[in-house]
């Protein structure tokens, strides 16, 4: 046999692969290590530093020095316009090192440009593309100002409008609220059109010349460190190539955008919940939880558990939503929409249960603890609350009359890799996004998945378990189709039994994106990930907010999870599928 | 929109009816209503059979696992008062909402985040708060409740607290000690973690009607998105109010008719039915 013939070419794949994912992993170490040991009280951006740049309004000064001198704007510039946007998949993984220290300094230089120019890679001409890549590759700033909606934030509350005419676009109005306003090489902003219809443009304020009138800053309760101000048009004229995508296209443009933000965007704020819960870790043992060992304090172990399943079952949304967007564009709208509508809501909660471990530290405003108001703070401005929600249920709600009638079978079910990160992506293709009505790949991945259990799993205490919580989620799934197929569909409002059904649809989808990674041990090899305990401890949390009593658990899955959430503080591992090795 | 330092007025309804005008207004005015109810006076509207079933929702079965018909009752009426003055703001009819439940217990409604809730019963009476402003907790405990004198102070307080409860007259221990109970338990429960937190970990220190929260130590908190009020609730009872004052927007819409982006439903619902054919 020659010796290239040992490799099976599904072997060869799975090696590049493993390359893929170990590229990544290092990657993230590499940006981690560059921020040095936040708790580490002479580090310029450790958290000491960080909460005197929060309480002085500023954005840590060496911090944003070294993101720019990482280059990190080109890990949301695509690779073909010179940057190393590689799968949307890695991209929350590298920027979570960031969110895990400042979420503020994360918005600042990262978050909002990002989201600007996620509207004008799918929907850019190449002219408008190379701007815009030019001034993020020179570490320019780029900023994005949406639309009105009526339940509003300071964010939404306002919004500019244009007209056109022979000379070109006649651009006005006034928005009191934008990130890094003041400072941006370009602005990507919706604008009304008339009649209902938006349209998208992209151009540097200062071209509006004395048309600009620029506006005082704006304070949030959070994030305090952004420099958020206000600008307004009074009838500037712009050029007609500043108009991205087609004249009131702008609702297609956002639909298109969307899936990439709502996917992303949880996953780097998946740093945050690292952060909380290293805190707390790390407290709970400094002090023992109080008198005894963390492990003894029966709630102590409980929030240290429950609150790292929290944050892996974040991971997993994640990651299968951002590779959903690349494997399964039709699907991933409300795959999109479910992360970014669950994933906030999993971090904040598991936030306020740390108190259980902090205590009195749970309100410290100074020390390195006083990092876990901050984050509690920032959290809420960052990923823009019950607004963003409302757009998310706008994308899941209509899609529920549709899943009513879905074969939830083998044939329907996603591939398995949608689940693993070390297998490469198909090129991001615009042209397939915004189609809705794909099937529900992930509901009919749950519904078949238990008949693919290993053996050896299900035959143990926690095997069995699982078993359980799967067939309680088939019915949850059945009840959920039942449902939905009594929605009144016919009209554009939305039924308001719809909200409900919305909440509940996520968190199933939550628990078959936790069973896929599981099963096809997406994040690579790894002892903790490949023992069940962790699975287990995730569905048991959906469950019971889906209002299910799940069977008890055996008492090894809380212990070996608390166990491993101890290790990662004491090792500086990161809270995440990755596991990869901090810096502090 | 302002929530102001004057504590949220406690308005008691008497049934499914109301009367809601004063809460709807409070809500209006200041993104935050609390409302009193008694059992007595909201038995002869509870609901039955399939109207029972429609209202509860998803909540009929762990209607159906309570031990009594008192529990029952009460389960039943806690509900619909909540169900009826969230009705109201949302715009919605009280059975479309269905209630969910955290981790630890914090109610609140599924899929309607533009508002947060929370419920407290003891003995006849019903309290429930509601909040477009940020977090809310609430908890009522009858007035002439005895805690002083049976340890509970070493369970509950922190060292701060104690060393002020031990400065006050012997008369003025146990109100000051139900204040103290209530607050923290309103401020638990807005944070979700109902008894979880440890009560001797944080405590309050009571101005007039309004309190601020303290550490250990009694160092205040000073976190000024959070107000916290003691209040009289039905005549023999007191109540204590958590809120969170995150408010984000000076003109709080709060139905649910309005919280979709209809431009994004319409062109969505378009996209299915052309793919449907």
């Amino acid at each position: 046999m020659e010796p290239n013939e040992t490799l099976h070419p599904a072997g060869a794949a799975a090696l590049a692969g493993t390359d893929r994912l170990a590229a990544a992993k290092a990657r993230v170490a590499e940006v981690d290590a560059a921020f040095g040991d936040p708790w580490h009280r002479d580090n310029p951006i450790g958290f000491t530093a960080i909460g005197a740049a929060d309480e002085a309004g500023e954005l840590p000064a060496e911090g944003v020095r070294r993101y720019h001198e990482l280059g990190l704007n080109k890990e949301f510039v695509p690779a073909e316009l010179g940057g190393r946007l590689d799968g949307l998949d890695l991209l929350g993984p590298t920027l979570r090192p960031i969110f895990r220290r400042d979420a503020a300094l994360a918005t600042g230089c990262a978050l909002t440009a990002y989201m600007a120019a996620t509207v004008v890679w799918l929907n850019g001409t190449e002219s408008q593309r190379k701007r815009l890549a030019d001034v993020l590759l020179r570490n320019g700033t780029a900023t994005i100002a949406f639309q009105r909606f009526d339940h509003d934030n300071e964010f939404v509350s306002d919004e500019f409008r244009a007209r056109r005419d022979s000379e070109g676009i006649v651009f006005s109005g006034r928005k009191l609220a934008i990130n890094n306003a003041a400072d941006a090489d370009l602005l990507i902003t919706f604008a009304a059109v008339g009649d209902n219809a938006y349209s998208v443009f992209q151009f540097d304020p200062d071209e509006a010349g004395d048309k600009l009138r620029r506006l005082p800053r704006h304070t949030t309760n959070g994030a305090r460190g952004l420099k958020i101000s206000g600008l307004e048009f009074a009838d500037a004229r712009l050029p007609m190539d500043t108009l991205v995508g087609g004249w009131g296209d702008g609702t297609a443009v956002g639909l298109r955008t969307f899936p990439l933000i709502h996917s992303s965007v949880p996953s780097m704020v998946v740093g945050i919940g690292d952060t909380a819960l290293r805190t707390a870790a790390r407290f709970g043992q400094e002090k023992g939880a109080y008198t005894r060992g963390v492990l003894e304090v029966p709630r102590a172990r409980a929030a240290l558990a429950g609150t790292f399943a929290d944050l892996l079952i974040g991971d997993c949304l994640s990651l299968v939503a951002t590779r959903a967007v690349q494997l399964m564009p039709d699907q991933c709208d409300v795959l999109g929409a479910v992360v970014k509508y669950v994933v906030p809501k999993l971090v904040s909660e598991t936030m306020y249960h740390l108190s259980v471990v902090m205590g009195d530290a749970f309100h410290a405003r100074s020390g390195h603890n006083a990092i876990f108001r901050k984050h509690v703070r920032d959290l809420a401005t960052v990923t823009f609350g019950h607004v963003s929600s409302a757009v998310c249920q706008a994308t899941i709600a209509p899609y529920l009359p549709v899943l009513a009638t879905e074969k939830l079978d083998l044939a329907h079910a996603a591939p398995a890799d949608l689940f693993r990160m070390e297998r490469p992506l198909p090129a991001l293709d615009p042209a397939k996004l915004a189609v809705f009505g794909g099937s529900d790949g992930l509901g009919a991945h749950l519904a078949t998945a238990a008949a693919e259990l290993p053996v050896a799993v299900v035959g143990g205490a926690v095997g069995q378990t699982l078993l359980r919580q799967l067939e309680l989620l088939r019915t949850e799934l059945d009840e959920l189709q039942q449902a939905c197929a009594t929605l009144d569909g016919s009209g554009y409002a939305a039924d308001p039994k719809a909200f409900p059904l919305t909440d509940r649809y996520a968190l199933v989808l939550a628990a078959a994106t936790c069973l896929g990674v599981w099963l096809n041990a997406g994040a690579g090899p790894d002892e903790f990930l490949n023992d069940p305990c962790w699975l287990v401890l995730a569905l048991h949390r959906l469950l019971r907010r889906l209002g299910l009593p799940g069977p008890q658990l055996p008492a090894e899955v809380e212990q070996r999870v608390c166990e491993e959430s101890l290790r990662r503080a004491a090792e500086a591992r990161s809270y995440d599928l990755f596991g990869v090795e901090l810096s502090g | 929109m302002t929530l102001t330092a004057a504590p949220p007025p406690v308005l008691q309804v008497r049934g499914p009816d109301g009367p809601w005008t004063g809460a709807l207004a409070a809500f209006e005015r200041t993104g935050v209503a609390v409302v009193c109810a008694t059992q007595a006076d909201w038995r002869p509207h509870l609901p039955t059979g399939s109207n029972l079933k429609r209202l509860l929702g998803r909540d009929f079965r762990r209607f159906r696992a309570l031990a009594s018909d008192e529990l029952r009752a009460r389960f039943v009426a806690s509900r619909m008062l909540v169900k009826h003055l969230a009705a109201g703001p949302l715009q919605v009819r009280p059975e479309d909402l269905e209630l969910g439940y955290g981790m630890h217990g914090r109610m609140y409604l599924r899929g309607c985040e533009q508002v947060e809730i929370s419920l407290s019963h003891t003995r006849d009476v019903l309290l429930v708060g509601i909040s477009s402003v940020g977090l809310i907790g609430v908890d009522t405990e009858p007035a002439d409740r005895k805690l002083y004198g049976r340890d509970v102070e070493r369970l509950m307080c922190t060292p701060h607290e104690r060393s002020e409860l031990d400065a006050l007259e012997l008369t003025d221990r146990n109100d000051r000690l139900l204040r103290l109970w209530t607050l923290k338990e309103a401020y638990s429960k807005a944070l979700g973690q109902g008894l979880l937190f440890p009560f001797t970990e944080f405590g309050f220190v009571p101005q007039g009607w309004s309190a601020q929260l303290a550490r250990a130590d009694g160092t205040p908190v000073g976190d000024a998105q959070w107000r916290y009020w003691t209040v009289p609730v039905a005549g023999k009872f007191l109540g204590a109010i958590a809120v969170q004052n995150n408010r984000r927007s000076e003109r709080r819409d709060t139905r649910v008719g309005t919280a979709l982006p209809q431009r994004l439903v319409n062109s969505i619902q378009d996209s299915l039915r052309a793919r449907a054919g």
